[in-house]
């Protein structure tokens, strides 16, 4: 239907060793980042990481004052923003005004002198493409924000860019709109087989959306894989307190066990398996608020804890139990099987329990 | 005259009920509505009447027939109109540069720009004199540098008007065309050049487009003020550069023809009405 066959193929992208500060500030220390063609990369971290930093760095909007942008095979690192073919998305959709729909759309291939015809043609598929047939003649305030999102998602891939630069696109819209459009733009990108970098600090969105996701603190990537690698081994404490809940505890690793090493955090003595992780050094310890279980009397555990039930929200198919075990404070996600909601009042006793594999450790 | 700029919608309604009600706002405006009827309708309305003295349009048919009088009008709107193109290609930049500078460049700006608008046309156009007259600043330093041997006739003729009104009028350009500009979401011109598009073409497909409501407003504001001059071309033009507010003046004044003087002025103001109504209904151009 779409005109994906004669599209030019998406590029990959290749940052090396990128830096960038404003005054005494390092907003990008020496990143290093590839992006393959038609994988959708998100740059997940809080205000202040240097996410959006990195992202006008490859829009071209900021030059940066080492390492170099490779997009395909060209070296774009000196390269005016308009020659480098970025299609880009804006949190404030960035729509012109006094254009219309369709006029919005086309001005990246009228600028470029393309014939009216082929404009024509080029318009009305890319509106297709986001659902928005006969908007043509509409003016962006006449539309809604959900749309005029969808207006600007289609002006900046009707010209073929090899890459596709997303800066929190969703963060001005609503929670439902903003999900409905999640999926938009993923299905958009996997029809097109776009290459994209998507900025945000919304770690649903990051988990949802990505191929991978790079985890950026204070300038640097701390880590970057997949959406369950991240989620299940976050590699630094920061990755694991960003990206979902977690139940963390430092301390001295005191012994080994065959596969399972001992931590002694907090006061309590935490069964991790971690073939890898040598005794004597310390480690911090990741427990999923999923995986904490709800223990009966007998029940055989690795870790077992007992706590009182200080605060209970209900989120729809589970409930979040803040538990306190003396000064401890441990957060145990359940869902309506295991806990039938009622069955568990704030300030009641229970026994809970992890095993072993369900730690993840963090060095240091 | 009413300039309209575009703005945020007030919160209209929800001060008018704090205010008591519908009554409220009128209230407010009594005391500036009774100026005008008593200081500015009443007096149009009298030159109407004058005007019409005699109970026929014999002045209106002098005023729109006489070929001299059409000449002076015809003068009258070519000068307002070179004065207006001068303005906007002196003030768009000056209002562009002040959007992109510091706080405190800006500052300074607008007191060059403020300064002069606060000093009365007279001593502006005085000061003019000094400057283009035959012994006057220009003349005397080419002369002393050699250049020259007898003095230029820099004064009494049509750009020594247009640039003294241009002088004067300059900031009632540059104020209006600002106010536009500093709303211009900088995002537009980044996606404009993200998108592909070259300096030229950001200007023109989308700087100018979004500034053209500023530029109309101000543009205007200069056109209808400048069609009723008189100081500057009294001075300026020393007799020989003749617009229609010196030809009303010199009926009242010389020929105490008030009746004709009325028709004169009632046509003035058609006209400006006119360009107001015509200016108010140009579309901003499309990218």
């Amino acid at each position: 239907m779409v005109t994906a066959p004669s599209r030019r193929p998406s590029l990959p992208l290749r940052l090396t060793g990128i830096g960038k500060r404003f005054g005494a500030v390092v907003a990008v220390g020496g990143v290093d980042l590839t992006v393959e063609a038609g994988e959708f990369v998100t740059l997940l971290g809080p205000s202040g990481s240097g996410k959006t930093t990195l992202l006008k760095v490859v829009a071209g909007f900021e030059a940066p004052d080492r390492g170099t942008v490779h997009i395909g095979a060209t070296d774009v690192t000196r390269m005016p923003p308009g020659r480098r073919n970025i299609g880009m998305v804006f949190q404030n959709y960035a729509l012109f005004p006094h254009m219309t729909v369709a006029r919005n759309v086309a001005f990246p291939l009228s600028v470029r002198h393309v014939a009216r015809e082929e404009i024509g043609r080029r318009v009305a598929a890319a509106l297709a493409l986001v659902e928005l047939g006969g908007y043509d003649e509409r003016l962006p305030a006449q539309l809604s924000g959900g749309q005029q999102q969808r207006v600007a998602l289609s002006r900046a891939v009707v010209f073929d860019p090899g890459l596709q630069l997303l800066d929190e696109p969703f963060g001005a819209l609503d929670r439902r709109l903003r999900q409905q459009l999640q999926e938009e733009v993923r299905r958009l990108q996997r029809r097109l087989g776009l290459t994209a970098v998507f900025v945000t600090h919304d770690q649903e969105e990051a988990l949802l959306l990505s191929d991978r996701i790079a985890v950026m603190n204070q300038g640097a990537i701390e880590q970057i894989g997949p959406p369950h690698e991240i989620y299940a081994r976050p590699r630094t404490v920061f990755a694991a307190g960003f990206i979902g809940e977690s139940n963390l505890w430092s301390g001295p690793v005191t012994a080994r066990d065959g596969a399972d090493v001992t931590i002694a955090a907090d006061g309590m003595n935490l069964r991790a398996r971690a073939p890898a992780v040598a005794s004597g050094g310390s480690a911090t310890a990741m427990v999923r608020p999923e995986r904490v279980r709800l223990l009966g009397g007998a029940e055989p555990a690795d870790n077992r804890v007992s706590a009182r039930v200080e605060e209970i929200s209900y989120l729809g198919q589970t409930q979040k139990y803040l538990l306190a075990a003396g000064s401890r404070r441990l957060t145990a996600v359940w869902d309506l099987t295991a806990a039938p909601v009622g069955s568990i009042a704030v300030g009641a006793c229970v026994t809970v329990g992890w095993s072993a594999a369900d730690v993840h450790l963090i060095a240091g | 005259m009413s300039i309209s700029l575009p703005a945020d919608e007030p919160p209209r309604a929800g001060i008018a009920a704090r205010l008591g009600g519908g009554a409220g706002p009128f209230v407010l405006g009594l005391p500036a509505l009774v100026f005008l009827l008593l200081l500015f309708v009443g007096p149009v309305l009298r030159l109407l009447v004058l005007s019409v003295e005699g109970g026929d349009l014999a002045a209106y048919e002098k005023a729109v027939t006489d070929g001299l009088y059409l000449t002076v009008f015809w003068e009258t709107f070519r000068i307002a109109a070179i004065v207006t193109a001068a303005s906007i290609v002196l003030g768009y930049p000056v209002a562009y540069w002040l959007t992109t500078v510091s706080r405190t460049t800006a500052a300074i700006g607008f007191a060059c720009i403020l300064v002069p608008l606060m000093t009365s046309v007279l001593v502006r156009t005085y000061a003019w004199m000094v400057i283009l007259g035959r012994n006057g600043i220009i003349n005397r330093a080419l002369r002393d540098w050699g250049l020259i041997d007898a003095p230029l006739p820099l004064l009494h003729n049509l750009p020594s008007v247009v640039i003294g009104m241009t002088h004067v009028l300059l900031p009632m350009f540059i104020l209006p065309v600002y106010s536009v500009m500093v709303r211009v979401d900088r995002e537009l011109l980044r996606a404009a050049d993200g998108l592909g598009a070259s300096g030229g073409q950001i200007f023109a497909r989308v700087y100018f487009p979004l500034t053209w409501p500023g530029v109309l407003a101000g543009g205007t504001l200069v056109f209808i003020v400048a069609l009723g001059f008189y100081i500057t071309p009294a001075l300026l033009g020393g007799g020989r550069i003749i617009m229609i507010a010196n030809v009303i003046e010199n009926q009242v004044q010389t020929l105490l023809d008030w009746r004709f003087a009325s028709a004169l002025s009632m046509v003035l103001l058609l006209a400006t009405l006119a360009i107001q109504a015509a200016s108010s209904r140009v579309q901003a151009p499309r990218g």
